[in-house]
């Protein structure tokens, strides 16, 4: 199993998951109007992104027969049920992972997976889990572009980055003692944001 | 329901006028001889429950490593159904605890760097002469198929200028905050005030039992794994035992290291009686040394142990950094979402205080190569509550935006780019306009020297380990 990506520095910070549920043709009527709607109202997108461990979250549904051949000769495969990709990643434990999911998102969660068959609902988080656990496929392979970053991590150097051009761009004629002020504030303004960060 | 005859002593409530302990270690060699000696504890009432109907002069607990519940017989079937962090114990757990470098298991002392300890015997004792009498009974009732591990470890409150605390060696009053639990009466401790997990309003509910003790509902209503049989687990807990050591002397060296840089930036004198240093002990561990916290008091202490504080208010650490040790232990309501993120990782803590305090201006004395450190004690009912905490709050800081700083305090010090330290952001104020200060190459402060995972039965539960008939 090779669920987070690994370079000569350390691992990576990042944890694939990825679930597969079946769903029945209306099950997957169904979820395609609620992925449309998630995907008009962001409320709950913003909550998903506000669970800064979360670097990905993404839900897809691949119909009986829709699923890819290699080639040609690959034989079609003749399936029962429609199937829901859940594919995600997370920074963490995956055990705390799924209860802070449950516990924070078990609307949407529920709303979406209650068509696939056998879920348990996402509260109590013990059944989902045993759930998940009989439904993840786990990765061969996993590749990450910065291993030691995690999402907080991103968002601190883009906004660091930010505010360094501001003060780069702006800075030109000032004196020391003005200098001195803005680099403050500079400073104060991004004082969260300066965490070490690089592979674990 | 809460039934505290059958709960052992020292889980919910702690044994606060209790100052003096002994931990005794052993290791199981015939199985026989264990039952029977725990039956002869269980018959005299030697096993001090949550409950006494007199305060005894000392208690006794009992707890199991996995593999002294192994040697204790436990069948196969009962061994299994523990959950894996218990069945590996401590050691093998290393690299997820952060035991490393001078952490790592093969400095740790004795008993723990050689044996793999079966029960540990927890003797606390109102008077030095009441422990030892009690540590002198128990041994001399030993059968030959227990063995007693060396050494024993003693522990107790310690003694600053003549007077009896609950500092710690840092200088810091300590057992203060531990969970508030539902059906559990307030500690009673002359200083504690325990405290709940923030609601979707932000005020503090108690949490859930279950949490704390197995066979109960905890966070959202759900019971932790149950070990079978059922009687074995229901009331019983996991305990979790470090010895670490403190390093009082680098610590105090630090802060005066930073004191002059840390003082440029902070405009005007400090209030009468706070230096740098003690500002910056302060920011570093989230309280002041007498135990007010800097949300209430920030600019200087008030001996005020109120603990029904929040951090919401208090977003960028103007006043208790991110990074500080209790808001990094209990980050209460800092991560918003009705402490739903943060609420299934709360610790019951029994630490003690080992060796003795070193007085200030002893720093080159004999007196300070003597060791000394706390007996960590937790106890959770499952391991996401330690083991995260240690792996995700005090060595990691993503989820307080410190990036992979650890804990100033208690964290270790991952080699970075061939360097082994740590930084810690203090925000600054913009109210009173204190410039942010960065601590840079923080040393390691504390470091492992043992422990195990401990299963602690009930007293119904050591029944049936006495009796032998457990039956998963
Ligand atoms: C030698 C190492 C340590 C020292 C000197 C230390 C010291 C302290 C002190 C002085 C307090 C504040 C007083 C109180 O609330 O009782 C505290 C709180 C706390 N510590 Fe530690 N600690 C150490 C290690 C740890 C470790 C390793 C953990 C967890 C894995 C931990 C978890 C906690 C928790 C949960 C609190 C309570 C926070 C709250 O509820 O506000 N401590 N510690």
């Amino acid at each position: 199993m090779a669920d987070r990506a690994r370079n000569q520095y350390g691992l990576g910070k990042a944890v694939t998951f990825n679930v597969i549920t079946p769903m029945t043709r209306f099950g997957t009527l169904v979820v395609g109007v609620l992925l449309s709607i998630f995907d008009r109202f962001k409320s709950t997108q913003v909550t998903a992104k506000e669970l800064a461990f979360l670097p990905f979250v993404h839900w897809v549904v691949v119909k009986r027969d829709s699923f890819p051949r290699v080639s040609d000769s690959q034989p079609a495969e003749d399936l029962h049920y429609d199937y829901l990709f859940f594919l995600s990643t997370f920074n963490g434990p995956w055990g705390p992972y799924i209860e802070a999911f449950a516990d924070v998102l078990y609307k949407p969660l529920d709303l979406v997976w209650f068509w696939s068959v056998g879920y348990p609902f996402a509260r109590p988080v013990g059944p989902l889990k045993a759930y998940i656990q009989r439904n993840q496929i786990e990765s061969d392979h996993s590749y990450s572009a910065y291993p030691g970053a995690s999402v907080r991590d991103v968002r601190a150097a883009l906004e660091l980055r930010n505010e360094v051009e501001k003060l780069f761009q702006n800075s030109g004629g000032l004196s020391p003692e003005r200098f001195a002020v803005e680099f403050d504030r500079l400073l104060i303004s991004v004082q969260n944001k300066l965490g070490t960060f690089g592979p674990v | 329901m809460l039934n505290l005859t059958n709960i052992q002593g020292n889980i919910l409530r702690g044994y606060a006028s209790f100052p003096h302990a002994q931990f005794l270690f052993f290791e199981i060699q015939n199985a026989d001889d264990a039952r029977a000696f725990i039956q002869r504890l269980l018959e005299t009432n030697a096993v001090t429950p949550a409950l006494w109907r007199a305060k005894p002069d000392a208690t006794l607990n009992i707890a199991f490593t996995f593999e002294g519940l192994r040697a204790l017989g436990l069948p196969t079937e009962s061994l299994a159904t523990f959950p894996c962090e218990f069945q590996e114990g401590m050691k093998p757990r290393a690299n997820e605890l952060g035991d490393i470098d001078e952490s790592s298991p093969e400095h740790w002392d004795d008993p723990w760097k050689t044996h793999r300890v079966h029960m540990l015997i927890s003797i606390y004792g109102r008077t030095e002469p009441a422990l030892a009498a009690h540590c002198q009974q128990l041994r001399d009732s030993l059968p030959n198929g227990v063995q007693e591990l060396k050494d024993s470890q003693p522990a107790g409150l310690l003694h600053i200028n003549g007077e009896q605390t609950r500092k710690e060696h840092f200088g810091f009053l300590d057992g203060l905050s531990n969970p508030a639990i539902e059906g559990v009466p307030d500690d009673g401790g002359r200083d504690r005030q325990d405290v709940g997990n923030p609601d979707e309003k932000g005020r503090f509910r108690k949490i859930p039992l279950g949490e704390f003790l197995l066979g109960h509902p905890g966070e959202g209503g759900e019971m932790a794994p149950m070990p079978l049989p059922h009687l074995l687990a229901h009331d019983g807990t996991y305990l979790v035992y470090r010895k670490l050591e403190q390093d009082v002397v680098r610590f105090r060296r630090y802060l005066d290291d930073q004191a002059d840089a840390f003082a440029r930036t902070i405009p005007g004198p400090l209030p009468d009686g706070v230096s740098p240093q003690k500002f910056l002990a302060a920011k570093m561990m989230g309280r002041w040394q007498d135990g007010s916290s800097l949300i209430e008091h920030p600019d200087a202490p008030r001996e005020d142990r109120r603990n029904a504080f929040g951090y919401a208010g208090d977003p960028a650490g103007a006043r208790c950094p991110l990074g500080a040790h209790v808001r990094r232990a209990n980050p209460r309501d800092a991560f918003g979402f009705g402490g739903k993120t943060m609420s299934r990782h709360r610790l019951i803590r029994r630490g003690i205080a080992y060796g003795k305090f070193l007085p200030k201006g002893e720093e080159q004395s004999p007196q300070s190569q003597e060791k000394r450190g706390i007996i960590f004690i937790a106890l959770n009912s499952g391991f996401d509550q330690f083991e995260f905490v240690q792996q995700k709050w005090m060595n990691f800081g993503d989820d307080f935006e410190q990036g992979n700083d650890t804990d100033p305090i208690a964290g270790n010090r991952p080699t970075i780019g061939g360097r082994q330290s740590a930084q810690m952001m203090i925000p600054g104020d913009e109210a009173t306009g204190r410039r942010p200060f960065i601590c840079f190459d923080i040393p390691r402060f504390v470091t492992t020297k043992g422990g195990d995972y401990f299963f602690v039965p009930s007293l119904a539960a050591l029944g049936l380990l006495a009796s032998g008939r457990v039956v998963a």
